[in-house]
Parts: structure tokens; C-alpha cells; sequence
């Protein structure tokens, strides 16, 4: 695994070598009624500058420990996390972190809950207020400033986390399953948006995702996780030339090369799980 | 269409009641609603009822503020002494279980039978809901938020400020609205058991001489104190928490 992805390393290298996000050795495991549950097992990968990386497994299979051990809400058991060759011991606050559920404020408008990362940073009202309506504009939401989050649909209240998460304009983007509930529609222009936002300013983002053609529209490089505990089943790298049309793309035979590739690495992991916990036992005792 | 079918329930069970007592001849135990009306008005005219209600309103609300002014105070403090929170669990879960309309003839015994000894039991009441509903709204903050905040750079005054405080808040006013209705029994119950005045002297005075429409005419006047009071606070609610009254709104979605 370690020397495939050097390969791959190599073959990027006349792009960028700028290492920003390294997981060395990573293994995590929590205790399950006193008995320790291994999440995640031996997690090798380089990230770089500029990159945008999808972790494309099943649902279940520790994506996320992956983004919070390089936020620095969690640390592995072993093995560690650098970011920009510092090891990663406490909060991260060069990342922004838009998680599974969107923990928006309940007592905040849409606005409000927008204009937080602003607050935090100390700019001034006015700048503010044109900053939010722009993020608004973005996401879709134009007019719904005043709302509050109970209010407005489970997909509306992702774009408001979405536009919080753009507000703190964040070095490095972590984003666990963030377009899972929206409609088709409205998936394609966020992911373009998100394309061109990070191609501009030159964001590195780890996007988690159980969503095969999600996995390549988007990536870099997808990097293909085990089920439970996680391991690096495969990194593909997706050369398809940026800036895409991510419409377009669906009718480009590497594109379509590429998701046969992933849904092959898929379902043969899903079959290889399924012969693990089916008859194998009985086959031992009938043998012993 | 709903307005019209419940002022067609009342009618009914208005006529109901009314010939059903009469015809059933149970007019003692039940009485009869034009004999309560009749009791009603007489109670307003003479200026006995404005007199009872105010002194059971001033009762409950003296109560309630003294109450959950306490009952705040002892759970941002137990909140944030957690140790000392942990010693005195136990006692304060021992007093919480005590029905503490039990406490009146102790606060009979120390401050009389006067009205301050039913502001003391409705504030006992009130106390218990609003401090256990503060110390767990300081002690329940999410940490998925506090988190997403201190990845944005958030330092501890922008904690307190914008997560934590205003938490606290929705619980401590949860708490406020549900020990309401604890103020009025608190000062109803008080005055029943040894009183001269206020509405539930009034109701137990109605009852000790069998006047059952009176009875429930005293009963129609605490109904209408408890809605008044309720309105206010779903009214102060309202402009306090905008995105509560948004929340009840909201259609069931699963």
C-alpha cells in the first residue's frame, strides 16, 4: 500500500510536493462495553497543498475519526496526524469542519448562524452584512436570511452550514457526507461551487462520501477505505482535467472508466466482507 | 370551522349540563350552569371577586419571582461548582421528591397565615423546577457546537457569549414556563388550607357551606387567573425566543 502510494507521490511531483495533511501509522480504537473496537487500522497517506482528496468507504467505517483526528477533536491511539509538519495535539484552526449533522445555533437566524465565523474574527457590521449576503447568494438561500434553522428543510439548513463553513474561508476544508441530503440538482451546483471556490483560493479539502460518482466528479485523488477497521484498500488517482463540468463529465468515457474501477473495489470488498462473517466458522469446525 | 365547532361544544355541554342537573336532580352536587353564572356575577358585582383574584395573583407572582429568581441563582452556581453539585445531589433529589404543598403546615408554624406563607410555598415549588431546569441547561451544552465554534478560532468569552449563555437560557425559560402553573397551585392550596381571602379561600369558604355554585364560580376564576398567566408568559416567550414559537409550528416531520 505504502509503495503504491509513493508511486503515486512521484508522479505527482512535478505538480506540487508540499505535504499538508500526513496520517502516519494511524490506528484508532474505542472501548464498546470494556472491550476495545478497533475503527481504524494502519492509515497511511500524504495529502498536498491544493489537493482535493474524497475518502470514498461504507458507511460505518471510521471516514470521519479520519476528519476529526486532523481537527484535532480526536487523537489516534497511534501512530500520528501532522499538519503543515506540525503534529496535530490540539484544535486545528487552520481547517474548517463542516460535520454530518450541521450544528447550526438554534437561536440564530440563518444569518446569524452565517455570520459567526465573521463575529469571531471581529469584522466590522456592515462588511458583515454584505459578506452573508453574498454566502447566501451562494448557497441558494437569497431571503431566507431571517429564518430560523427549525424552520427550514434538513437540505437548506446543509447549504447554511455550507455557507457558515466558506464564511471562516478556511485553509483546509474537512466535509463528512456534506451534500447526502440534497437533491440532484441542487448536489451539482454546490460541488461546482465548492470545485471553484477551492480551485480559487486553493483549498485543500477531505471530503467524505459513500457516494461512488460523488467520489471521482470531485477528486484528485479518491482514496478507497475497508470496511471496519478501516484500512487503505486503494488510492486511484482521477486525472480528469480541471476545471470540470461536472454535467459534462457523466458522458466522458474516463469518467465512466473511473466509477466502474471504484464500483469493482467496492463491491469486491462488500463480497470479501460478506464471505468473512457468513459460513467460514462452520467450515473450521467441520475441518477440525 | 374549528372556532364554530367548539363554541357548538360548549352550547351542548352548557344544555347538558343545565337540564341534566335539573332533570337528573342533581342540582346539590352539581349545580347548574346559569345558577354559577348568576353565583359569578354576583361575586363580580360586589367587587368580592377582583378582590380575591388580585390576592391570589399577587400570591402567585410573588412566589414565582422569588422562586425562580432562587431557583436560577443555586443552578448557574451548582452548574459551575460541579463537586459541590455531586455532595448535595442526594439532599436536593430528597426535597425534590417531597410534595412540597407537604411543607404547609411547617411554613404555617414559621410565618403565620398570612399571605407570606403562600408566597414561601408557591415560591418552594417554583424553586425546585427552575433550579434543576438551570443546572442541567448549564451543565448540557453541546459539545458538537462548542467544538465547531473553537475550530472558527472561538475563544472562551465567544463560548460563553454565543453557545453556552444562550443554551442556558432556552432551558432556564423552559423551566420558568413549567413552574407557572406550580406558583397558582402553590398559592391555591396555601390559601385553601388556612386563609381569609384569595381564591382558594373563597372556593374551600363555597364549599364548606354547600354552596356548590359558588363552588364553581371560584373554580372559573382560578381557570381564567391560570390562562392569564400563561398568557403572559407564552407572550413574553414569544419576544424573548422567536425561534421557540417557529419550533411549535413546525409540522411533524419523521
Amino acid at each position: 500500500m505504502q509503495a503504491k502510494e509513493m508511486a503515486q507521490d512521484h508522479q505527482r511531483g512535478s505538480r506540487n510536493l508540499d505535504n499538508i495533511i500526513t496520517f502516519s501509522n494511524i490506528r484508532k480504537e474505542f472501548k464498546n462495553s470494556g472491550q476495545p473496537w478497533r475503527i481504524v487500522d494502519d492509515v497511511n497517506l500524504k495529502v498536498q497543498r491544493g489537493e482535493f482528496i474524497t475518502l470514498l468507504g461504507p458507511s460505518g467505517c471510521g471516514k470521519s475519526t479520519l476528519l476529526n483526528m486532523t481537527a484535532g477533536l480526536m487523537r489516534p491511539s497511534s501512530g500520528s496526524v501532522s499538519y503543515a509538519g506540525a503534529e496535530v495535539v490540539k484544535i486545528n484552526l487552520r481547517v474548517g469542519y463542516m460535520t454530518q449533522q450541521d450544528h447550526l445555533l438554534p437561536w440564530r437566524t440563518v444569518a446569524g448562524n452565517i455570520a459567526i465565523p465573521l463575529e469571531i474574527r471581529g469584522i466590522d457590521r456592515k462588511n458583515r452584512d454584505r459578506r452573508i449576503e453574498e454566502l447566501l447568494a451562494l448557497v441558494g438561500l437569497t431571503g431566507f436570511g431571517g429564518q430560523y434553522p427549525a424552520k427550514i428543510s434538513g437540505g437548506m439548513r446543509k447549504r447554511v452550514a455550507l455557507a457558515r463553513l466558506l464564511a471562516a474561508t478556511p485553509e483546509t476544508i474537512l466535509m463528512d457526507e456534506p451534500f447526502g441530503a440534497l437533491d440532484a440538482q441542487m448536489r451539482i451546483n454546490l460541488q461546482s461551487e465548492l470545485l471553484r471556490l477551492c480551485g480559487q483560493f486553493g483549498t485543500t479539502v477531505l471530503f467524505v462520501t459513500h457516494d461512488i460518482d460523488e467520489a471521482v466528479a470531485l477528486a484528485d485523488r479518491c482514496v478507497v477505505l475497508g470496511p471496519r477497521p478501516t484500512s487503505i484498500r486503494r488510492i486511484v488517482s482521477i486525472d480528469l482535467p480541471r476545471p470540470r463540468d461536472l454535467v459534462g463529465l457523466r458522458s466522458d468515457t474516463r469518467y465512466q472508466g473511473y466509477c466502474a474501477e471504484l464500483w469493482r473495489l467496492m463491491a469486491h470488498g462488500a463480497s470479501e466482507e460478506m464471505a468473512a462473517v457468513g459460513p467460514s466458522p462452520q467450515v473450521h469446525e467441520l475441518r477440525a | 370551522m374549528t372556532i364554530i365547532a367548539r363554541i357548538a361544544f360548549l352550547i351542548l355541554l352548557l344544555l347538558g349540563w343545565e337540564y341534566g342537573s335539573i332533570a337528573l336532580k342533581a342540582e346539590f352536587f352539581v349545580s347548574r350552569p346559569t345558577a354559577i353564572a348568576e353565583s359569578f356575577l354576583h361575586l363580580l358585582q360586589s367587587g368580592e371577586f377582583l378582590y380575591h383574584l388580585s390576592i391570589t395573583a399577587t400570591e402567585a407572582a410573588l412566589g414565582f419571582l422569588t422562586g425562580s429568581a432562587a431557583g436560577v441563582a443555586a443552578g448557574l452556581l451548582l452548574g459551575r461548582l460541579t463537586s459541590l453539585a455531586d455532595v448535595l445531589d442526594p439532599f436536593l433529589m430528597a426535597l425534590y421528591s417531597l410534595p412540597k404543598v407537604a411543607l404547609a403546615p411547617l411554613f404555617i408554624l414559621w410565618f403565620g397565615i398570612g399571605m407570606e406563607m403562600k408566597v414561601i410555598l408557591a415560591a418552594a415549588t417554583v424553586f425546585f423546577l427552575v433550579f434543576l431546569n438551570t443546572y442541567t441547561g448549564v451543565r448540557n451544552v453541546s459539545v458538537e457546537q462548542l467544538a465547531i465554534l473553537r475550530l472558527m478560532g472561538a475563544n472562551e468569552r465567544h463560548l460563553i457569549t454565543k453557545v453556552i449563555a444562550p443554551s442556558a437560557f432556552t432551558w432556564v425559560f423552559a423551566g420558568l414556563r413549567l413552574s407557572v402553573p406550580y406558583a397558582l397551585i402553590g398559592a391555591v392550596v396555601g390559601e385553601m388550607i388556612a386563609a381569609n381571602r384569595g381564591l382558594g379561600f373563597l372556593l374551600s369558604d363555597a364549599a364548606a357551606q354547600f354552596d356548590t355554585a359558588a363552588v364553581f364560580a371560584s373554580l372559573l376564576g382560578i381557570i381564567f387567573l391560570a390562562m392569564i398567566f400563561n398568557g403572559i408568559v407564552k407572550l413574553i416567550e414569544g419576544m424573548l425566543m422567536p425561534w421557540k414559537v417557529n419550533e411549535d409550528r413546525r409540522e411533524a416531520t419523521v
